[in-house]
């Protein structure tokens, strides 16, 4: 083998690397240090100032086809971030028809209406006009609002108000099923359309529990009133009311007064939670008979937000029991303390360092710092650990065995980290928003690791007083001592007999794996928000209209594209008909709703409501009349009706029912262009197909445009249409629109419909779903592909190639069938932490491989040298796989259900991992690496081999 | 506030861009009839399996057998009124009438004048006539034998075979109906007469087998959607707002009116033993009784239904937007 000449030559050079950077850290250990504090002092004012930064925008695919159809119609037939506010009677209570209700029901449209963030075109309940009616009388027809203009609470108009109901088809939709709730849907827009301003989500989600919730349901009103003069505000001043009784979490709160002194458009004044005291009065709004149900995406973040502290508080008890194991482990409490420093202090530069990049902590990313601090603790243990073994073994003072350690594992550790920074960062190759700023945040934290880990503690391990040296030494031999039978047992991993039974059982398991795994669920697996334990007040919220509406929660849009004014075409009509039918005939579908089948209702209701005439005119003038009656503002047709919305209503949005829809759209696309093209010989797949494209150009032109205008809104307030209209980007962009449009226009032959997914917020979950579904595997093996090119690069050998990333890839494989068993979906927050655990996993892998190879190397044999592995770095792997998966199973009593979920899956990787590399990784070793031969009478030395 | 006379064919072609005012703004296709007109072929329907449960227009039994017709050419048959199965038939129309001349002979009718024709106890169904053009749907079937059937539909329409239904011959209305008002339902009288009910009060009768029709005064001006025999030469007819008219001596144009207590309108109606069962708009079932007195029931799902078919007993079938629904009525009093 050539590998002993090449290897040798490599030694001097990383002998010579590190002793040229030794000096950065041992040299002026006092001023290194100091720099490192201020540093740190630095990154943890910006820690502070950190916001959080929730979109829904980020976590969609946006790159996928189906949002850009989703974007091509946002203006159309709205996004997918809908808020439903379902207003229900208790049991008992009688249905909606009295005064109580209907002015509950009245005021929270209202509410609703009129709360920052929310889209005022599309607020609707029975209240709104938009919700209308249809009656045959003789002759004819009539319809109207549903709540008459004249309404007064009086019998007769509960009694008007009930029949328009039944009249209009709203039960089930507007009003639940049996008449005893009513609903009221919104829906938000991310970025503000005048200022570019992006949405506050935690904003939204408090003024929901506050105008929504609290308003009708708390039966005080809170009123808030300044302590101490601020500014211009005088004390005893009300700078707001409320019902949420926040408790202790007021002082988190904060409100906004508009300056009396300042004139319009002054910015508010903000009042701290803490200069607020508040009076406690009867709330006049209170209705003791009803329940307020509120869904959606700000809600699902608000309530995230609000477990956060809960969160925090198992970072501190995971971060607790971690030291409280290190001090039984290193039977000192000044060496158990440093990795957490370390870990700590890596946290921190990680929150700063994003803040510097002008990035915020999306709730959904909070279990990042959880991965930062478990790495930074396996490789701190690591070190803590030589040290001491240098100390003990090698009978060194303080400095020289941090010197020495630091020579030892320098190379590893920062390899075994470079590794993970590659692979945190690799998990960026996927385009979904918030999962690159997941691998941003992680690979931040890495680097900060290298600083914490490979500076500051070889640096502070200098400072440690072990006292009197030599009953330090027999205190660490006698503890040592204890595991050594156990030690001992393990170290028969390396013969033969033992190691083919383990990686024979290593086989069995990748095969059971491989099989199991297959049943992996892409996206949600139950009803329901996952993120949200299923008996969170959301969760039941959800369930509860679900269960009392027909048209519940989960809405899956597509979008039905022909040409302009193509509805009253029966032949195109009918194709969208036909459609609904077979989305209706699909399993998990509850109901549909689209342009075709209102104008069937109204066809029918011409027709004296005949039921014999629920049918599409084939007449020109008769389609006219039956979908005139039908507004654009019922989100169901375009302006022009060039584009038609198909709302699909889902029975739950797994993964399994997505898919069917998604399957039978396509298909249903195929089959219906081949019926057209037999019959309109005039157009064929080609032409269609560009035509599309043509479409679909247009509709990414506008978006480009839309969103270059909204950021020139947002770095400039209040500018001017003009002043827009003279921006040269912007007439580029506006060009190419046009561009766009012109060459759509010449595509003037009629195609068939094309069915494209999809909007709404199960149309956003199917793409979502695509993308990881698509990325998954591909992801898992590019930052496999990375691992394995740092690996070799420590080592320098294919055996520790092979010997490390067999047991990686056995417990990734096994990860995928723990999720099926325990019901965990892949989706955009499980992804990244199956590839980002394959990190933790490398760290142990590379810390056993090295030193049984460096053992091996200097002549040990192989049960020896196994041994020796096992005292040196062994242990420590062990400690670190035991102590982070008993701080993670505290998890499992979370708030959020996506932190159990988490917790449960990292346990077993931690300990699995462990496993692998402390029982498969030297079964594996032990058939590819030979000890050196020994001359005779050659003693065996262990030294590092660079 | 929409109002508008629905109805006549003259109507509908010349009610326009009057109506364009709210929503939409469409440019109306100049190209109707034009050269860029697609051409319309009759399409085998869909086998799909919520068609038992999707809309549904008549109902009846033959043979031991019951079969339902219904959306987008749909023909369902059943032997317990449990289980379904689809057939399927050579056309995509909505089918709004099935009836059957003897146990193998029968044919089902629709829109686009669309007739089908089974020779085998409804195994399987040929397209006898398809006229998309004409813009009319057939609304109700009667099959009188073997060779003669008549079906009666939108704006006048009236078809008749005497051959099996090779050809179907357009009969001219105009005689009695002269503003092309639709007919609703065409049925045998137990004297042999036959009696047509419409649009608008329009009710006629044939004493011949349907060569000639004498238009009769209407006891009421709304539409009538049914007519059923009733004793030895009367009939009843049923209709908009809850309407319900009877006759010993249908010939005779003495109606009298029964008290139903409802405003729905009844669209489908069948004999059930002494009893007549009508169902209609919300799901409302009404079971006239031989003396006249009428008991009210409500379907399940509370939605529109078309037809209605004794199964056994007290049991009904009725069929309509939420297809089929079983039914007890109250024993027979």
């Amino acid at each position: 083998m050539t590998e002993n000449a090449h290897g040798s030559a490599e030694l001097t050079r990383t002998q010579r690397i590190l002793r040229a950077i030794e000096p950065l850290i041992y040299a002026r250990r006092t001023l290194t240090m100091a720099i490192l504090v201020v540093a740190t002092l630095l990154l943890a004012w910006q820690m502070v100032q950190i916001r959080r930064d929730a979109g829904f925008d980020k976590s969609i695919p946006l790159e996928h086809p189906y949002m850009q159809v989703l974007k091509q119609y946002m203006a159309e037939f709205g996004g997918a971030n809908t808020v439903l506010v379902a207003l229900i009677q208790k049991d008992g209570k009688g249905d909606i028809y009295n005064e109580k209700f209907l002015r509950s029901l009245k005021q929270a449209t209202d509410e609703l209406f009129f709360l920052p963030g929310v889209d005022r075109s599309r607020v609707s309940s029975i209240f709104t006009p938009d919700v209308r009616y249809i009656e045959v009388v003789e002759g004819g027809f009539s319809g109207g609002n549903v709540i008459p203009a004249d309404y007064a609470p009086t019998q007769h108009y509960f009694d008007v108000v009930r029949a328009n109901v039944g009249k209009g088809g709203h039960v089930g939709r507007y009003v639940a099923k049996n008449q005893d709730g009513a609903m009221i849907y919104s829906e938000l827009l991310e970025v503000d359309p005048v200022t570019g301003e992006k949405l506050d989500y935690e904003k939204v989600a408090r003024g929901l529990e506050e105008k929504l919730r609290g308003h009708f349901m708390n039966p005080k009103k809170y009123i808030y009133k300044l302590k101490k003069d601020q500014g211009p505000l005088k004390a005893g001043s009300v700078v707001g009311e409320g019902y949420v009784d926040y408790g202790w979490k007021l002082a988190l709160q904060s409100f906004e007064v508009a300056d009396p002194k300042g004139g319009e458009g002054a910015p508010p004044i903000k009042v701290s939670g803490t200069q607020v005291s508040y009076d406690t009065v009867d709330n006049p709004d209170y209705n003791p008979d009803l329940s307020v149900h509120i869904v959606g995406f700000a809600k699902v973040v608000g309530d995230v937000i609000d477990a956060t502290m809960q969160v925090v508080l198992f970072f501190l008890l995971t971060l607790v029991m971690t030291l409280i194991l290190l001090w039984l482990y290193v039977g000192s409490f000044k060496l158990a303390i440093l990795p957490l420093i370390c870990s700590v202090t890596a946290v921190i530069w990680e929150f700063g360092l994003l803040r510097l990049m002008g990035k915020g902590l999306d709730p959904f990313a909070i279990l990042v710092p959880f991965l930062i601090l478990a790495v930074s603790v396996s490789h701190g243990v690591q070190y803590v650990n030589a040290w001491v073994g240098e100390i003990t073994m090698n009978r060194r003072n303080s400095f020289d065995a941090s010197l020495e350690t630091w020579r030892r594992l320098a190379i590893y550790g920062t390899m075994a980290i470079m590794t993970d920074v590659v692979g945190f960062a690799l998990i960026g190759l996927i385009p979904i928003d918030i999962i690159r700023e997941m691998a941003l945040n992680a690979t931040l934290g890495m680097a900060a690791i290298i600083i914490t880990n490979k500076v500051m503690m070889p640096i502070m391990l200098t400072w440690v007083d072990i006292g009197d040296p030599v009953a330090f030494q027999d205190k660490q031999d006698k503890r040592d001592s204890v595991f050594d039978p156990l030690w001992r047992l393990i170290s028969n991993m390396v013969s033969p007999k033992p190691a083919i039974v383990a990686i024979l059982i290593g086989a069995a398991l990748f095969g059971w794996s491989l099989w199991k795994g297959e049943g992996l669920q892409v996206g949600d697996s139950q009803a329901g928000v996952p993120e949200l334990l299923p008996d969170s007040r959301f969760n039941q919220d959800m369930a509860a209209i679900n269960r009392n509406f027909t048209i519940g929660t989960d809405i899956f849009k597509i979008v039905a594209e022909m040409d302009a004014d193509s509805c009253v075409r029966y032949d195109m009509m009918e194709q969208i008909d036909r459609f609904d039918a077979h989305m209706e005939n699909t399993v998990g579908v509850q109901g549909i709703l689209s342009l075709p089948w209102a104008a069937k209702q109204v066809n029918s209701a011409f027709s004296e409501a005949s039921p014999k005439f629920r049918v599409l005119p084939r007449n020109q003038q008769v389609m006219v009349q039956a979908i005139t009656p039908i507004p654009t503002s019922s989100g169901l047709l375009n302006a022009n009706c060039s584009a038609l919305a198909v709302f699909v209503f889902t029975k739950d949005h797994t993964a399994a029912t997505l898919e069917r829809i998604v399957e039978k759209t396509k298909a249903f696309n195929v089959d219906n262009a081949k019926e057209f093209y037999e019959t309109h010989p005039d157009v064929n797949d080609k032409y269609c197909a560009d035509k599309l494209q043509a479409r679909r150009d247009v509709g990414a032109a506008r978006v480009k445009l839309d969103k270059y205008v909204e950021k020139l809104k947002k770095q400039k307030h209040g500018i001017g249409e003009s002043e827009l209209q003279a921006d040269k980007a912007v007439q580029a962009l506006q060009k190419d629109a046009d561009a766009a449009k012109e060459k759509f226009a010449s595509f003037d032959k009629a195609c068939p419909v094309n069915f494209a997914l999809a909007t709404g917020n199960v149309g956003v979950m199917a793409a979502t779903n695509e993308e990881v579904h698509r990325l998954e595997r591909p992801i898992l093996y590019i930052v496999y592909a990375g691992i394995i090119v740092c690996v070799f690069l420590s080592f320098f050998e294919w055996q520790s190639i092979v010997s490390i990333m067999l047991p990686l890839a056995l417990v990734s494989f096994m990860a995928y069938a723990v999720m099926t068993i325990l019901g965990i979906g892949m989706k955009v927050a499980t992804l990244p932490v199956v590839a980002l655990a394959a990190g933790i996993g490398v760290d142990y892998g590379i810390y056993v491989y090295a030193t049984l190879a460096d053992a091996a190397a200097g002549g040990f044999k192989m049960r020896d040298a196994y041994f020796k592995t096992l005292k040196l770095t062994g242990k420590a792997v062990v400690f670190t796989g035991i102590t982070l998966g008993i701080g993670v199973a505290t998890w499992l009593w979370s708030g959020l259900q996506f932190q159990r979920d988490m917790g449960k899956l990292l346990v077993f990787m931690f300990t699995a991992n462990m496993f692998g590399a402390i029982l498969l990784l030297p079964a594996i070793a032990s058939f590819l690496i030979k000890p050196k031969e020994l001359a005779p009478g050659e003693e065996p030395v262990f030294k590092p081999r660079h | 506030m929409h109002k508008n006379k629905p109805g006549r064919a003259f109507w509908r072609r010349t009610l326009l861009a009057l109506l364009l005012g709210s929503g939409v703004s469409l440019a109306l296709a100049q190209d109707e009839g034009g050269a860029g007109k697609p051409l319309i072929k009759p399409r085998p329907s869909e086998i799909l399996p919520l068609t038992p449960k999707s809309l549904l227009l008549d109902i009846v039994r033959n043979d031991g057998r019951l079969f339902a017709v219904g959306e987008r050419g749909a023909i369902i048959v059943s032997a317990n009124g449990r289980d379904w199965a689809q057939v399927q038939v050579p056309v995509r129309a909505t089918l709004t009438a099935i009836a059957f001349a003897d146990a193998r002979n029968g044919w089902a009718g629709g829109h686009d004048a669309s007739i089908l024709h089974t020779s085998d106890g409804g195994r399987s169904w040929t397209l006898q006539n398809f006229k998309p053009d004409l813009e009319k749907p057939v609304l109700d079937l009667l099959a009188l034998d073997a060779q003669h059937a008549i079906a009666v539909g939108a704006y006048g329409l009236m078809l008749s075979t005497a051959d099996g239904g090779q050809t179907w011959n357009e009969v001219d209305t105009l005689g009695f109906d002269p503003d092309e008002l639709h007919l609703n339902a065409i049925a045998k009288l137990a004297n042999g007469d036959l009696f047509v009910a419409g649009e608008q009060g329009l009710l006629a009768y044939s004493t011949d087998q349907g060569q000639t029709w004498t238009k009769q005064e209407s006891p009421y001006e709304g539409s009538f959607f049914g007519v059923l025999p009733r004793g030895a030469s009367g009939a009843l007819i049923y209709g908009l707002r809850g309407n319900v008219y009877v006759s010993e001596d249908a010939r005779s144009g003495k109606w009298t009116a029964l008290d139903t207590g409802t405003v729905d309108s009844m669209f489908g109606g069948a004999q059930l033993g002494e009893r007549d069962v009508l169902v209609g708009l919300n799901g409302a079932i009404l079971v006239v009784a031989a003396d006249g007195s009428v008991q009210r029931l409500r379907a399940e799902a509370g939605t529109p239904l078309s037809g209605i078919v004794g199964v056994n007993g007290n049991e009904v079938l009725a069929v309509g937007e939420s297809g089929v629904q079983g039914v007890k009525l109250s024993a027979h009093p």
